[in-house]
């Protein structure tokens, strides 16, 4: 075939790729089906067929018969655990948000960084041939379909395909750090280049088996009857495999199909759901029987064509050459590229995930660089450039062909390495990190000595005595042989014994010697079952560090959606302390699913490395903090407990939530009721006061007034209450406290002050009344005692007796009167006066009366427009009382003044009476409302009691200014209206 | 019983079925329906191994995760 066109039909199967990738990462997520998604994901699964099996199967099954069928057979019997522990697998790494299969043995040993290191370093270094492997299949496969005398037969595709396959990974792989996010493009084109080589393969194994030769009978009957190929069809005779090699082979097939670097990342880490498990179990190995329907027949074939087993490897492109079908060709060279492709961009890319979290990022944060997640991707990138560049060198070594193929099966047994750590450490608690680094170290040595060895041996790199004679001539370390074990033949001999150490080491190990606490956290989260206690308190980080911390390590877009998701619709304020727990945790997973756990666990606990020193200085400055805290909560505790009052508090609701022990004995409560604090009211107040707390409380202001306070007996009291509210820092309403007072004994004292006063008064007016009445009743009594003497028989004397009798007796009536008068219950009979009517008469009155004395009497302000509602009658004796006492203080004044004045002062009207008489003290000042108080020889001593008694059944009051030797003013306060409309009116 | 507990089980026997001494039972170099013997009986077991995890997988669909 020319050069050119195929070279055209490799570059156009490439852009292909790119296209189909583009177009499923673009629109994939919305356009894939569950049905179709589970779909990609078995057939990405089936990655695990490479171009060594595509070109390998056939030249195997013709050197060794059946023996390449315990590669696919291994996979259909594990897959009969795929829904036990695969799912289980699958579960535990998509909660810890593992990427790589180093990144799963690090986590579940207590996230430890040195175990990833040696993980990565191990599995990186035993995949490089293998990739090789895959880019000499392309190059060796590439230069029989040109032939010789192309003008491109120099023309190596390899380089070409390296690098593009390596930008493929880079675009749809490493698009960013987290490779727990679905790779839809990837593994889209993963899935599509599975369907190629399935087609190709059957293609070519129907041309072959019917288009070459009549069948799969014909083909074997003419095998069976071969003298020297008839031993293909058995096992147990060479050059078939012997039955150790076989079940060896099936053991590390079971393995390698889940921890494979490749197929980890697909079947494990790229798992869309973990129900596809099941499907995948039964699909992946049906996918798996149809590509090897046709190996035996088209080795034999090959066989019965070219007589020889020499080219065994490429049978599968030169029938189809040979036999001139050019386009069967293409199709199978196209299937073989599609294989090893596939391959090549999953593994580098799970490859350089395992480089840049296990290796290169723990020297990034030891050196506290900050921009981690753009050096890490930067290192995933070129991880990927790298791991495909050394694939390419060690594929054009001149050496190293041999140990090309066997790398295939080497590879196998090395990730193999890894089962007893990651499968055990899926079911058995106990195993630990010592255990799991003694396990695999050694794994790795034994493998390396007992199978990379005798390769080198054979390639030429060590001498033959190693082999033949053991290292120095010790014939028990042989490397095929070793302490003397020879039955087996070379592979199953080193599989054996790098297991068998493996296992031994990691049991026994981890028997022996104890988890630290993060190793049984781990331990217990891949485990499951009963969670162990958590040794030591995790750190928990404020939203504001977690924010700051995902702004370090990932993009800003994505850290605010990250954050978001976080916070699950939560406000930070509304966190409580486990919530922050667990977002530490989560975030710690969402870090992990981009550098890994060792390093994510690394970040976060880094931020909390403080020293002892500090750490004792914060405990200390925290303890004292306590203890002041306890005391003077219990200052304010002893306080509230011994006051008197009762004081509670309420939620916000109004519910009690506390009450004093004086609250309790008042009320006959419990310590808190958990009721509504109206409960402290009577009935009545509840109504009546109840919606102005509420509002007041809502509001946030206090509250305070008397109320009736109601026991639980039902007893009320007189009480009062005050409601202040208890605020947050933020100024929210957090509830309330309220104080109660009992005003039962304060009431009783008042009562008994106002009933003593009133015994008092009383008394002193029954003396004031025998008082006035005993000087008539004595005139009376002398006038009498004459009467009845024999001395007065004459007419004149007796009757001037009868006058003095009589004068008595009217004085007597008139005190009766004046005290009737004063004692009588009166009512008021109001009507609109202008005041100055009923005061003009009478300073006309008063001024008549003054010039008499020698007092000169005025008045000013007598406006008709000063109208009040007042009953005329009653307050014209009221002024005419304060006038006569004004005209008594000034009558011994040599210049007596009384000024009578009329004016307004707000709503009501003042009359003002002064005068610059004798004053009064402040001692009686007191008292000249008192009835028969007097300051004067003459006079009853009621004018004044009256005039207060009318003023306050008016509703005014009375102002006395005064002072002895200098005169009084006497104000006179009427309330212009007696009610609010006349007010209004007037 | 779920057909998904069977599975362990299945597995422990068919891998007694893949390994010595039973694979020496079919282990001749005859035909048997044209196609040699051995590879007859690791087809056979390969096909039952997948129709019963397709059985399993339809079942644990109905009983749920």
């Amino acid at each position: 075939m020319r050069s050119t066109p195929l070279v055209a039909v490799l570059l156009a199967y490439l852009v292909f790729l790119f296209l189909v990738a583009a177009v499923a990462e673009r629109f994939g997520r919305r356009l894939l089906a569950p049905r179709l998604r589970t779909l990609t994901y078995v057939l990405a699964i089936s990655v695990y067929c490479t171009a060594w099996t595509f070109y390998g199967s056939v030249g195997l099954a013709a050197n060794r018969g059946l023996e390449f069928l315990t590669i696919y057979l291994g996979p259909a019997l594990i897959a009969l655990m795929w829904p036990t522990v695969l799912r289980k697998l699958v579960r535990v790494a998509k909660e810890q948000r593992i990427t790589t299969i180093s990144d799963f043995i690090a986590s579940r040993y207590g996230k430890s960084a040195s175990l990833g290191t040696l993980v990565a370093a191990l599995v990186v270094c035993g995949m490089i041939p293998y990739i090789a492997l895959q880019l000499k299949a392309v190059s060796v496969t590439f230069q029989m379909m040109i032939r010789e005398h192309s003008v491109l037969s120099g023309f190596d595709p390899a380089l070409l395909v390296a690098g593009t396959l390596a930008l493929f990974g880079i675009l749809f792989g490493a698009r960013n750090l987290d490779f727990t996010r679905q790779q839809t493009g990837l593994m889209t084109a993963v899935a599509v280049e599975s369907i190629v080589k399935l087609i190709a393969f059957l293609l070519v194994g129907a041309f072959v088996t019917w288009g070459l030769f009549d069948g799969f009978t014909a083909l074997f009957s003419r095998i069976v009857e071969h003298r020297e190929w008839s031993t293909l069809i058995t096992l147990g005779d060479a050059p078939a495999a012997s039955y150790d090699r076989w079940a060896a082979m099936l053991l590390i097939s079971m393995v390698a199909v889940m921890l494979l670097p490749r197929q980890f990342h697909v079947l494990v880490v790229q798992n869309p759901d973990e129900r596809d498990v099941h499907t995948a179990a039964w699909a992946f190995p049906l996918y798996l029987l149809a590509i090897n329907v046709f190996v035996l027949p088209i080795a034999f074939a090959g066989l019965l064509t070219f007589g020889s087993q020499t080219a065994a490897d490429s049978f599968i492109l030169a029938l189809p050459l040979h036999a001139g079908a050019e386009l069967v060709a293409v199709i199978v060279f196209l299937g073989g590229f599609s294989a090893a492709t596939a391959m090549i961009v999953v593994d580098s890319l799970a490859l350089s995930k395992m480089i840049s979290n296990d290796i290169v990022l723990p020297v990034i944060l030891r050196r506290r660089h900050l921009e981690v997640y753009w050096l890490g991707l930067a290192s995933t990138r070129l991880g990927i450039l790298v791991v495909v560049t050394l694939g390419y060198l060690w594929a054009h070594l001149e050496r190293g062909q041999f140990l090309l193929v066997e790398m295939g099966l080497l590879s196998f047994i090395a990730v193999t390495q890894c089962a007893p750590a990651v499968l055990l450490g899926l079911y058995w608690r106990r195993g630990n990190r010592k255990g799991a680094l003694s396990g695999i170290s050694l794994g790795f040595a034994l493998w390396f000595y007992t199978l990379i060895v005798p390769a080198l041996v054979k390639e030429g790199v060590l001498p033959v005595s190693v082999v033949d004679q053991g290292p120095f001539g010790l014939g028990w370390l042989r490397p095929t042989a070793l302490l003397g074990l020879d039955g087996l033949d070379p592979l199953s001999h080193g599989v054996f014994w790098s297991l068998f150490v493996n296992l031994g080491a990691y049991l026994l190990v981890s028997l022996t010697t104890t988890q630290d606490a993060d190793e049984r956290g781990q331990a217990a989260a891949f485990v499951g079952g009963a969670a162990v206690e958590p040794a030591r308190t995790p750190a928990i980080l404020s939203v504001p560090e977690m924010e700051r911390l995902l702004h370090l390590y990932v993009p800003a877009r994505e850290a605010d959606a990250i954050l978001h998701e976080l916070l699950g619709g939560k406000a930070p304020r509304e966190l409580s302390l486990p919530d922050l727990l667990d977002m530490r945790i989560r975030l710690e997973r969402v870090l992990a699913a981009s550098l890994g756990a060792a390093a994510a666990r690394y970040i976060i606990e880094d931020r909390f490395t403080i020293s002892k020193q500090e750490a004792g200085q914060l405990v200390e400055s925290f303890q004292a903090m306590q203890r002041s805290l306890r005391q003077s909560e219990q200052l304010l505790a002893s306080v509230v407990e011994s006051v008197d009052d009762c004081i509670f508090t309420t939620d916000v609701e109004g519910r009690l939530i506390t009450i004093n022990r004086a609250g309790q004995r008042l009320l006959g409560l419990g310590p808190s009721a958990g009721q509504s604090y109206l409960v402290v009211l009577d009935e009545t107040d509840r109504r009546r006061v109840g919606p102005a707390i509420q509002r007041a409380v809502a509001e946030g202001r206090p509250w305070r007034g008397n109320v009736t306070g109601l026991t639980r007996s039902l007893q009320q009291f007189p009480a009062h209450l005050g409601i202040a509210c208890v605020f947050d820092a933020q100024r929210r309403v957090l509830g309330t406290v309220g104080v109660l007072r009992d005003l039962t004994e304060q009431v009783a004292t008042e009562q008994r002050l106002i009933q003593r006063e009133k015994l008092a008064s009383l008394g002193e007016m029954a003396a004031g009344v025998a008082h006035e009445i005993r000087n008539p009743l004595g005139g009376i009594k002398m006038a009498t005692r004459l009467l009845s003497s024999a001395e007065f028989s004459s007419g004149r004397i007796p009757q001037e007796m009868a006058q003095s009798v009589l004068s008595g007796i009217a004085e007597i009536e008139t005190i009766i009167a004046d005290l009737l008068d004063y004692a009588r219950e009166t009512r008021l009979d109001r009507q609109d006066y202008p005041l100055s009517l009923i005061l003009t008469p009478l300073v006309t009155a008063a001024a008549a009366e003054g010039q008499s004395r020698g007092v000169q009497v005025a008045a000013t302000g007598l406006s008709d427009e000063i109208i009040a509602s007042v009953d005329g009658p009653r307050l014209r004796q009221v002024f005419t009382n304060v006038m006569k006492n004004a005209l008594e203080a000034t009558e011994r004044h040599p210049q007596g003044r009384v000024a009578v004045r009329l004016y307004e002062r707000q709503a009501t009207a003042v009359v003002e009476v002064a005068d610059n008489g004798v004053g009064i003290g402040p001692e009686q000042r007191d008292k000249i409302f008192l009835p028969f108080f007097t300051t004067k020889p003459t006079g009853t001593g009621l004018g004044m009691a009256i005039v207060k008694k009318i003023m306050d059944l008016h509703g005014g009051e009375i102002e006395i200014d005064s002072r002895p030797g200098q005169g009084t003013t006497i104000r006179l306060i009427i309330p212009r209206a007696a009610l609010p409309t006349a007010a209004k009116a007037g | 019983m779920r057909a998904r507990d069977l599975l362990p089980a299945c597995f422990l026997l068919f891998t007694a079925l893949l390994v010595w001494p039973l694979l020496t039972i079919p282990n001749r170099a005859v035909l048997v329906a044209g196609v040699p013997a051995l590879v007859l009986y690791l087809f056979a077991i390969w096909v039952v191994i997948v129709a019963g995890l397709a059985w399993a997988a339809r079942r644990g669909g109905e009983d749920g995760p």
